[in-house]
């Protein structure tokens, strides 16, 4: 028989009896719109962090002393170690886990090093009249600072080479510091030396982990001084330059550091060279599990759903046992019988599914009006009612099969 | 004449702790163009019968040809295409589709014939007007006597134009005066169309319509009566 017209039986039944169809459309509904809004919630999370990291810019690598399995910082960039002066022993691998400004330097003759920052970096008092708080100190050197922050000015200038007690503020620390006060040319104290602030950074959004949000930015010969760390760099920024491969330089910079470490093994460096490509995998990798997770706890409730038309569906079949010995008389096979319970079941799935994907675009704008970003793509929404029709095909496998097994003489004798 | 029909030595067994036969060793044939009535108490094994002449059911042991081809042993789907293509079913239950309009339970076995939808518009028409109730169409089998339902009933089997008509006690739900002018109605589609019928009753004078009369007793034929033949009374025995 051919299929639109089993569909046409399929839904007549369907609509001879609405209020059950509905109730099996419902569940479906609520299935479908948690799953696909829970994906929607991970996927829009994912894409506001990879494009927070694409500020970063994609040609930017940093360099921080410690080994990948004692990192713990720094993967959403910025400001890298808060500690002042180098890492505790016993937090490291092994004694020898620092780099030196004279391996920075080194570094510097690697080809497709367009400029390198040698960043140092610890807490700081902050002082401003009678205000005292707590920020990460950045001392960075003049020239490079521009290249790598990744952010403009709101107001006054970068740093210049010749600038000894100046400071450049992020977005909060002069929001917490100042208030309504413009911070620019007043003096503020840093472990109680003074400074003038001559430049305001703009919002980057990125304020936790020693992001330039809630940092301070000194001149590098300054912050050697001030956090008492001549020796050891706590982050270094290399900008690649144009017509090199970021990555290629990137392996450039870990094969140099190993030679002067002396690492044979490279699972066993003391330091950790990251990439925005290699920030991005790595976020990439969390919101899937993210995703995976979501969209886990969500399915329970498609199973729900389908456990509900699969109990719609055995009614159904019981219901018209009758008439199926009736179809059959009229010469329907198994095979028709079959796949008219299944198109009913499948009629359900989709309508349950279009239904649930327009439920959670609803859902979804009430969430982003609270800030939450959530993202459905029509890729998403074809797969909701595509999971769904599955999942009702699945629920009427079995009373389908059973409908079409009943010999007809039993069928026309069922009361 | 040849048998469109034909029962060799057919019984039908259930196994309901003891073994129960619903007809045994039934031997008959049924002519094209045969008005044939088959009549016996509640119990006899005229439904049984019915059914196994109709395909639906399957005997036990035994043969059965349809158009001198031995269809006994073929699986059921291979039974429902005979069945599409050949006979049509008349119910004492009517067995309507309650969730389909009156033109749509009629269409229902042209669907499933395989007939284009474009053509089958005016089969329906052309058969609900021929029984009478083509102002029903757009009814659902609710919202219809009984009389009405039993004609929606008899112009869904007679849309495929079948060979062979197959009415299960068709007078059984209706009163007496409705029943009458639908064994009428059944009764001048053989002489009208010659349709091959077979006409399941209890009831003698229902039965009386037929052109031979077959009484089944404890599941076996006990007589079979042609009206033109009543010389002959005992046949197939």
């Amino acid at each position: 028989m051919n299929i639109q017209d089993l569909a046409s039986i399929a839904l007549d039944t369907l609509r001879h009896r609405s209020l059950r169809s509905w109730l099996a459309i419902l569940g479906i509904i609520i299935g479908v719109a948690a799953v696909v809004t829970l994906i929607a919630i991970s996927f829009g999370v994912s894409d506001s962090i990879n494009s927070r990291l694409n500020t970063l810019g994609t040609n930017i690598i940093t360099i921080s002393p410690g080994g990948q399995s004692s990192q713990r910082s720094g993967i959403l960039g910025g400001g890298g170690f808060e500690f002042s002066g180098p890492p505790p022993s016993g937090f490291q691998n092994r004694e020898e886990s620092v780099i030196t400004f004279s391996e920075a330097d080194s570094l510097r003759n690697i080809p497709g090093v367009n400029s390198l920052d040698a960043q140092v970096s610890g807490r700081g008092q902050i002082e401003y009249g009678s205000k005292t708080s707590s920020s990460t100190i950045v001392g960075t050197e003049p020239r490079e600072f521009p290249k790598n922050v990744g952010v403009n000015l709101t107001e006054g200038r970068f740093l210049e080479s010749s600038d000894i007690y100046t400071a450049i503020i992020g977005a909060s620390v002069a929001n917490r510091t100042f208030g309504d006060t413009d911070p620019m040319n007043k003096q503020i104290k840093i472990n109680n030396m003074s400074f003038r602030v001559v430049g305001v950074l703009n919002a980057s959004g990125v304020s936790s982990f020693g992001g330039s949000d809630s940092s301070i930015y000194i001149p590098q010969k300054t912050a050697k001084t001030l956090l008492n760390q001549t020796k050891n760099v706590n982050k270094i920024v290399v900008m690649v330059a144009d017509g090199y491969n970021t990555q290629d330089v990137a392996n450039s910079i870990k094969s140099e550091l190993e030679t002067l470490h002396s690492i044979a093994d490279p699972t066993k460096d003391d330091f950790t060279v990251t990439t925005a490509l290699s920030m991005q995998s790595t976020i990439a990798a969390m919101t899937n599990i993210l995703t995976l997770f979501l969209g886990g706890i969500a399915s329970v409730a498609l199973i729900v759903g389908g456990i509900g038309t699969a109990n719609t569906m055995f009614m159904s079949v019981l219901e018209q046992t009758r008439q199926i010995g009736v179809y059959k008389s009229l010469g329907m096979t198994g095979k028709d019988v079959m796949t008219l319970f299944i198109l009913e079941a499948c009629i359900i799935g989709t309508v349950g599914g279009v239904l649930g994907v327009l439920l959670s675009i609803a859902i979804s704008s009430i969430i982003t009006s609270f800030g939450l970003p959530v993202d459905i793509t029509p890729a998403l929404a074809i797969f909701g009612i595509a999971f769904s029709a599955v999942v009702g095909i699945i629920s009427g496998l079995i009373p389908a099969r059973n409908a079409s097994s009943i010999p007809p003489v039993e069928a026309l004798r069922y009361e | 004449m040849s048998a469109l029909i034909e029962l060799s030595d057919v019984s039908k067994s259930y196994d309901i702790g003891n073994t129960f036969f619903a007809l045994k060793g039934v031997n008959l044939k049924v002519n094209e163009g045969d008005f044939v009535s088959i009549i016996g108490q509640s119990g006899s094994g005229k439904s049984t019968l019915l059914h196994i002449l109709g395909l639906l059911d399957k005997p036990s042991s035994g043969t059965v040809s349809f158009d001198s081809n031995i269809v006994s042993g073929i699986p059921e789907d291979g039974l429902a295409t005979i069945r599409r293509d050949n006979i049509g079913f008349v119910f004492q239950a009517f067995n309507l589709s309650p969730n389909m309009s009156v033109s749509r339970n009629v269409e229902l076995p042209l669907m499933i014939r395989g007939v284009p939808a474009s053509e089958r518009i005016a089969k329906v028409e052309k058969t609900l007007a021929m029984v009478g109730i083509l102002d029903k169409k757009d009814r659902i089998p609710s919202e219809l006597s009984g009389g009405q339902k039993q004609r929606v009933a008899i112009a869904r089997a007679l849309v495929i134009n079948p060979r062979i008509l197959l009415a299960d006690e068709p007078t059984g739900n209706l009163d007496s005066v409705t029943g009458t002018a639908v064994l009428n109605f059944i009764s001048s589609l053989h002489k009208d169309y010659n349709i091959t019928l077979i006409l399941v009753t209890h009831d003698q004078i229902v039965a009386s319509h037929a052109h031979r009369t077959i009484h089944i007793k404890d599941g076996r034929i006990d007589s079979d009566v042609s009206k033109a033949h009543h010389a002959n009374a005992k046949k197939n025995k």
